[in-house]
């Protein structure tokens, strides 16, 4: 590369010409954006250069294979050394200093000698001498493409990978390969995991050159790469870490081919045979037929994996159930289709849906059941099918959420708690196989003075958000923490998902996030205080009903260092599925207290569950920063997090309350008395009905409507001769308007009906 | 001119004039068939043609004595328009200067009126007259309260109008000639379109006629027409000489019927021939070919006049390959001398250009003039298609082509398209994979960069318009709301294509900005908003297709796409392509194949269509062939003949270079490259991926570099304007080329080498040449006059840039 102008900030100014909303800075916390060179070979070392913001006092990096190891040198220079004996691949490294720990980075480990990029060589005159196999540790300059010569033989095959997204570059590689005439051969772009790879046999003796830039001409020092030209097979870094988010959370996933269909079978009658359970290798191709025969209620599991293994694809799978007739002729019945797999309802913004099939398939019968699959972008690429058995289970992501990471902004960013501060974490739990029980959060090895709350994520709910918070004693500290999801006995660890690069705006960067190995981090300085506290005025269950309101008040602290919230900020409640927009109070910046309300009606798009449930008070705005008195005063974006907040929803506001049994003879009728609890600042009528299972003749009840100045009344249900005897289970399907919201909800009741 | 035409009429007696050798009569029936006259108002166009001793043709129509016999049984105008008188056979002999021929024609039903029929009598007369024109009654709103559908596609509808619209005012079947129809349309009563018929006149009769008989819709069953006979198709025609037309329609159920009184005519060139309403065609005095575009109902068809200019031809320059000897062979025909071949450095600088889009650059300016190869040219020509720089150039054609526009996107969706887009012709990939993989794209933007022209073009029947157009040369935007007016393309036609891509589906990418396309399962068809009825996937002339829910219609198109027996993909290529390295695409605009628009030399297209299809669809082979045939390499400098030729490739036809050709030229020679932001140093204007740079290049604006926003070749304009000679002569952007420290003039003026080698350098870099001697001494004499001031090689250069041999290749 010629220059290193940071691409980051052109991206930046892109980002902003799309959008309106300004990206905002935040306080600092050390951001790791580059290591260069990104890599070294197994056995030897070298030095390495950070980049990145707020790399203040940064003297260690933490590798996540003990046979990787930094000494700190001058400034961001760290000598690196990979042992003999760790395997070649991609490892994280972090940075820690003053403000905390980074989020990880890809590391990568290779087998052949190295080579730092040196000397202009942004033309093809000037292009870099390569003496094969070698890997290249390079930058790409902005509008600017790196060149480098390498002399082949004629039937020479060689391997030409970049590795850029795969050790989580921003930068989108195209290779361009030039014969020694100066024609060109070959030009690949996101062939391979998202890095462009040429595999190609030389067609004559000579010095070929090779080209490589940014699709866009972006470039700078996070655009790092790793080219490696070598003969094929003989050094490549690999697949790496590079599979998209939804691919790397299920064990599963990584299980062995058992059976190969490299063929495919291009109709139905020339399905493949498969037995159950059975995880296939299969194409590549864009349309393939499948068949097992299933047994009665057998339940089976149906995976394609493709687009989660980091292929451009986009299967759709259908089932079709085979019988024959008593002529012997087949009848194929199309029962099911299977296409994407969407991320958990609240956790969109975290990439975890999938274009590949998941789902599951109950054999109605003892038949053939026959699979056609269809890859809609036909990207003709490997691919597997996996069909196995149930193994209800879930598995857990966490996500700490940058305050500045509001709209169209993605950070890279690891949590520091300043004193008293606060931090949000979003975890989502990724529920499989039918599994569908409840799951408690909770971090463990929190250091001292830290806490989190605990939040249990009722049955069909799989996002939450956790606060974890530091007391305003709590010591420094920097390492991992546990963030566990337990269900009965069943205790899953949390995998932490890091955006490879930062993204001031969705719509015009590209999004990549990846899971780190390690599970979370978390830091703690002394030496700053937060610059806000927001806390619940009163520890309590705040309670309503659906389409009532629940008031929280909060109070606010401000530490004295800071001049206090400038322009506009606001405060929110949140945390809870189903409320997508919560309303906002936007207190005067210097105000200590505050109500927020919750509003329980279903608009906004917001739609509420009855039962107990935890939020958290935010309070977020700009504050001005200025660490020194000779700085300059910084305007960041922050947020502040409360302790829990215990809520109760009522499905209505009246409680209903009658006798569990009454008993009635065949042609008589019964008096049922009713009370009715009206709260929350209900005052209105009610209506019930009695409702009878169906089937069950003769059993009558008027309904009847309480008036709002009756607390009590009666249900008068009568039956027929011909009720049968018995006890029926029976309900009473009770309504009211409220705040313009109509509120069913049901009593259940058995009449028992006797002579 | 006119004297020379003069003179050679006199030499070379054409025979319009002179005496025949043989007389053929034509009369419209099949070969072997006697003529037909039948029904009491039946008209036969009769048409008698001469030929001389040396075989040349004329049309004698006029010029012949006619007999008939026996006599009483029809009357022959002097036009040679037949009438019936009574039933029977009668025997026609035309004579002319003592040759004679003779043919036999059956009167039928002469007593009586056969009974009309709306569509097929009614409604030719209306179209005949311009009563249902698009400027008349036939546009959406109707004129003045009556609607008629356009060109009379709609009959039905035409037949309510007139019938029974308004309470049946328009017709008056008690006193036919009181009708308001007829008294509007013969200018009896105020009418806006004024008289477009006069009282009396067949037409007229024939109205009445109807309207006596009950005005009958007919039946709807009636044979339809299917077919225009037109004779003669084409014809060799002295200037100022007549020809008369003869038009045959041919019904579905096998009968024909003289309709030259009836069908419409058009000229294409009327400054070369004219045409009367009943179909004779008068030439004028320039040489060329002129074709006569022929309407009936939903049937065209074109009678092509070639008008030779008769001058000696000479030696002409050798037949390279089959462009030559189609070219040449017409050239022939016309009496028209090509130019001499092009000296070497003209055809270096013409083809650098052509091909890849740059000046030749010095050194290979020295190597191709020093090398004595006699197959330097071709071995030219194979060296700039396999350079990088060809591939560039041609993907910013294609790219605009393929409206590949950025609007307020993120840069990656439009450079992936480029690079595809290049990286295709680059590999040579075949014509057809490259149509195909767009036509029928799928996936990410990513890793199926063709997407991209689905997120331009969004809606089916733009991208079945946009297909049609960019890969068939048909326009099909006429037939969504109509029948095509000059095409056989009916709305079925336009909603059977459009079915195509009624299933494109679209889904999240993996890129900000974009979407993926996937083909959405189910039925693929479209609704014929006329007939309200679903249109299932139909090419274009061919069979409704039944596919497979699942299958991808577009996998169906694309194969019938790039199918060597599909009429017009190849077609369009050749005609497109011609058109980029000769100037004038052999059908103007290249993009308009329509059966009333044709090849200036059809032969020649023919033949390059063949060529082009043979070679599995290789566009480097089909470009090699064009350049390194020698009439590419004509000279643009006209002989005493060929000054006017526009139409016949007899020299080379000078053009303006393209907006971004003649930035990187001007570049080039200033020694100062523009920057585009976002791109690399070194990226050419030629070179640019998509259309965002316009907005900050005046120059490129100004010149005329497409905005992507359409599939027409005619968004590029390379017409000359007042402001790019202001913009070239004193605009603050040229001076800071010319006065940069860096630019070229500094350069020279610190160049310690004699101040000829300068100059010379000077030269070959913009014109590819040295300077001739008179050159060098205009040059020498200005700058010693300067005394080395800095600006005087700066004046010098700036000279260069806005001289015509700079800006134009030529």
């Amino acid at each position: 590369m010629l220059m290193r102008t940071p691409a980051s900030v052109r991206r930046l100014l892109a980002a902003m010409a799309c959008v309106a909303s300004p990206v905002m800075g935040q306080l600092p916390t050390t951001r790791l954006d580059a290591v260069f060179p990104p890599g070294l070979q197994a056995g030897s070392e070298t030095t390495v250069a950070l980049t990145g913001m707020d790399l203040a006092e940064v003297d260690r990096l933490v590798f996540s294979d003990a046979g990787l190891s930094a000494v700190h040198g001058e400034g961001l220079n760290f000598k690196v050394t990979a042992s003999a004996g760790i395997q070649p691949g991609f490892y994280e490294v972090r940075a820690a200093g003053r403000y905390g720990i980074s989020a990880s980075r890809l590391f990568a480990v290779g087998t052949l000698p190295e080579l730092l990029e040196s000397g202009p060589h942004d033309t093809p005159e000037k292009a870099l001498l390569l003496t094969l196999p070698i890997t290249v540790n390079g930058t790409t300059g902005t509008d600017a493409a790196d060149y480098f010569r390498f002399a082949a033989t004629q039937g020479q095959r060689l391997l030409l990978s970049c590795a850029a997204e795969r050790i989580d570059s921003p930068l989108n590689a195209v290779l361009t390969l030039f014969d020694p005439a100066g024609r060109e051969l070959h030009t690949a772009h996101r062939t391979h995991s998202g890095d462009a790879i040429i595999d190609f046999t030389a067609p004559q003796d000579g010095e070929f050159v090779l080209k490589l830039h940014d699709m866009v001409w972006l470039g700078g020092a996070d655009h790092v790469y790793r080219l490696t030209a070598a003969p094929a097979g003989s050094g490549d870094d690999g697949e790496g870490l590079a599979v998209p988010l939804p691919g790397a959370v299920c064990d599963w996933m990584r299980q062995q081919p058992l059976t190969e269909f490299m063929e495919a079978a291009p109709k139905a009658t020339a399905a493949h045979q498969l037995v159950l359970p059975s995880v296939v290798a299969a194409g590549p191709g864009s349309q393939d037929w499948f068949e097992f025969t299933g047994t009665k209620d057998r339940k089976v599991m149906i995976d394609v994996l493709s687009h989660r293994l980091g292929h451009p694809s986009d299967w759709v799978l259908q089932v079709f159930k085979i019988t024959r007739d008593a002529a012997g002729q087949e009848k194929s019945e199309r029962i099911a289709e299977f296409d994407d797999t969407a991320a958990p309802p609240g956790a969109e913004s975290l990439t975890l849906g999938s274009r590949d099939p998941s789902g599951s398939l109950v054999c109605a019968e003892n038949t053939v059941y026959r699979l056609q699959l269809t890859d809609r972008f036909q990207a003709r690429k490997p691919w597997r099918l996996v069909l196995r058995d149930p193994q209800p289970g879930f598995s857990v992501v966490a996500f700490s959420e940058s305050p500045a990471t509001k709209g169209p902004a993605l950070h890279r960013w690891s949590p520091l708690l300043r004193r008293g501060g606060s931090s949000l974490v979003q975890v989502a739990v990724l529920r499989h196989d039918g599994f569908d029980a409840p799951v408690t959060l909770r971090m463990e090895g929190l250091p001292e003075g830290v806490s989190a709350g605990e939040v249990t994520l009722p049955k069909g709910v799989s996002t939450a958000s956790l606060v974890v918070r530091a007391a305003p004693g709590a010591k420094a500290w920097n390492g991992r923490i546990r963030l566990t999801g337990t269900s009965g006995e069943t205790v899953v660890d949390a995998r932490e998902a890091i955006p490879r690069w930062t993204v001031g705006n969705r719509a015009a960067e590209r999004v990549s996030l990846r899971l780190s190995s390690e599970g979370c981090v978390l830091a703690v300085t002394e030496a700053e205080a937060a610059p806000l506290l927001v806390e619940p005025a009163e520890q309590k269950v705040y309670e309503s009903s659906l389409a009532g309101s629940i008031e929280v008040p909060v109070k606010f602290t401000r530490d004295a260092s800071h001049k206090g919230f400038k322009g506009e900020w606001e405060a929110v409640l949140m945390g809870m599925p189903g409320l997508r927009q919560a309303p906002v109070v936007k207190p005067a910046a210097d105000a200590t207290e505050a109500r927020l309300v919750l509003d329980l009606k279903a608009k906004d798009g917001n739609a509420f569950t009855p039962g107990n449930w935890t939020i958290q008070a935010t309070a977020r705005g700009i504050i001005r920063w200025q660490p020194d008195e000779k700085d300059p005063v910084r305007e960041l974006a922050e947020s502040a997090y409360s302790a829990p907040i215990q809520l109760h929803i009522e499905p209505s506001p009246v409680r209903l309350t009658g006798p569990a049994t009454l008993t009635v003879a065949p042609g008589g009728k019964v008096e049922m008395p009713l009370k009715l609890e009206r709260r929350y600042g209900f005052a209105g009528a009610v209506t019930i009905e009695l409702a009878v299972p169906s089937g069950i003749k003769g059993i009558t009840a008027a309904a009847l409507t309480a008036a709002p100045e009756n607390a009590e009344a009666k249900l008068v249900i009568e039956t027929a001769a011909d009720t049968p005897l018995g006890t029926q289970a029976c309900t009473l399907q009770a309504k009211c308007q409220w705040n313009g919201e109509t509120l069913p909800w049901s009593i259940p009741f058995n009449l028992e009906v006797k002579p | 001119m006119k004297l020379r035409w003069n003179l050679l009429l006199l030499a070379t007696a054409w025979p319009a004039t002179a005496g025949a050798a043989g007389l053929e009569i034509h009369h419209g029936a099949p070969a072997g068939s006697p003529g037909l006259l039948t029904g009491a108002d039946a008209v036969l166009q009769l048409l008698v043609t001469a030929t001389d001793a040396p075989g040349r043709q004329s049309d004698a129509t006029r010029a012949v004595s006619w007999k008939v016999e026996p006599e009483g049984l029809l009357s022959i105008s002097p036009a040679g328009r037949a009438s019936p008188l009574r039933d029977g056979t009668a025997t026609l002999t035309a004579s002319k200067d003592g040759v004679q021929a003779t043919t036999t024609i059956i009167v039928k039903g002469a007593a009586a009126n056969r009974p009309l029929h709306f569509t097929n009598d009614v409604v030719p007369v209306m179209t005949k007259y311009g009563c249902n024109g698009g400027g008349c009654h036939g546009k959406s709103e109707g004129q003045n309260g009556f609607k008629l559908s356009l060109l009379g596609f709609e009959p039905g509808e035409d037949y309510e109008h007139l019938v029974h619209e308004s309470r049946g005012r328009r017709l008056f079947p008690a006193a036919p000639e009181s009708s308001l129809l007829l008294l509007k349309g013969t200018g009896e009563m105020p009418h806006g379109g004024g008289a477009r018929m006069e009282r009396g006149s067949p037409d007229y009769q024939m109205l009445v006629r109807w309207m006596e008989q009950g005005m009958p819709k007919g039946d709807p069953a009636a044979p339809v027409p299917v077919r225009l006979a037109i004779f003669p198709q084409e014809r060799l025609l002295a200037p100022d000489a007549d020809q008369q037309l003869q038009v045959t329609a041919h019904y579905s159920d096998g009968s024909w019927q003289d309709v030259t009184t009836q069908v419409q005519y058009d000229s294409g060139a009327k400054e070369m021939a004219t045409v009367t309403p009943s179909g004779l065609v008068h030439t004028a005095q320039q040489p060329g070919d002129a074709a006569v575009m022929i309407r009936y109902m939903e049937l065209a068809g074109v009678f092509r006049a070639t008008i030779p200019l008769g001058a000696p031809l000479g030696e002409f320059p050798p037949e390279r390959n089959f462009v030559d000897q189609h070219v040449f062979a017409k050239l022939r025909t016309l009496g028209l001398p090509p130019a001499a071949l092009s000296d070497d450095a003209t055809f270096l600088r013409r083809v650098t250009i052509d091909i890849t889009g740059r000046l030749p650059r010095p050194q290979e300016a020295g190597a191709f003039a020093s090398d004595p190869s006699p197959d330097k040219r071709t071995a030219l020509v194979d060296r700039l298609l396999a350079s990088p720089d060809y591939a560039e150039y041609f993907a910013s054609k294609w790219s605009a082509l393929l409206r590949n526009k950025r609007s307020d996107r993120p840069a990656y969706g439009t450079q992936a398209f480029y690079s595809w887009i290049r990286d295709s012709l680059n590999r040579n990939r075949p014509f057809s994979e490259l149509a195909a993989g767009i036509v029928s794209a799928s996936g990410t933007i990513s890793t199926s960069p063709p997407v991209a022209w689905y997120r331009a073009v969004q809606k089916p029947q733009d991208q079945m318009q946009d297909i049609a157009q960019v890969f068939c040369g048909q326009r099909l935007q006429c037939a969504q709301c109509h029948h095509h007016p000059y095409e056989k393309w009916s709305q079925q036609d336009y909603f059977g294509l459009a079915a195509f891509f009624s299933k494109v589906g679209r889904k999240a990418s993996d890129q900000p900005a974009e979407e993926a396309v996937i083909h959405q399962w189910g039925e693929a068809s479209a609704q014929n908003p006329r007939t309200g009825k679903p249109v299932k996937p139909t090419t274009l002339g061919g069979q409704p297709l039944t596919l497979d829910p699942q299958e991808d219609p577009r996998g169906a198109l694309a194969a019938w796409l790039t199918a060597p027996e599909n009429p017009f993909f190849a077609r369009m290529f050749a005609n497109r392509y011609w058109k980029h390295f000769f100037s004038r695409a052999l059908v103007e605009p290249e993009d308009d194949l329509r059966i009333t628009n044709p090849p200036v030399n059809p032969a020649l297209l023919d033949a390059l269509e063949a060529s082009f299809i043979q070679s599995g669809f290789d566009m480097k082979a089909f470009i090699r062939t064009l350049c390194t045939s020698s009439t590419y390499q004509l000279s643009s400098f006209p002989n005493e003949h060929n000054a006017t030729d526009r139409q016949n490739f007899s020299r080379f036809y000078p053009r303006r270079l393209q907006a971004e050709v003649l930035l990187d030229a001007i570049d080039t020679v200033s020694g100062l490259a523009s920057r585009f932001p976002g791109q690399p140093v070194e990226r050419r204007a030629v070179a640019l991926p998509d259309d965002s740079f316009n907005g900050s290049s005046y120059f490129l604006t100004v010149f005329g570099r497409p905005e992507n926003t359409s599939a027409c070749e005619c968004e590029r304009t390379q017409d000359s304007s007042l402001a790019q000679s202001l913009h070239l002569l004193n605009s603050k952007g040229i001076q800071e080329k010319l006065t940069a420290p860096a630019s070229r003039p500094a350069q020279l003026a610190a160049d310690p080498r004699p101040v000829e080698e300068r100059v010379q350098q000077l030269f070959i870099m913009a014109y590819g040449r040295p300077p001739e001697a008179s050159e060098t001494t205009k040059a020498l004499a200005y700058l010693t006059q300067k005394k080395g001031e800095p600006g005087a090689w700066e004046d010098l250069v700036w000279a260069l840039l806005n001289t015509k041999e700079f800006l134009f290749n030529h």
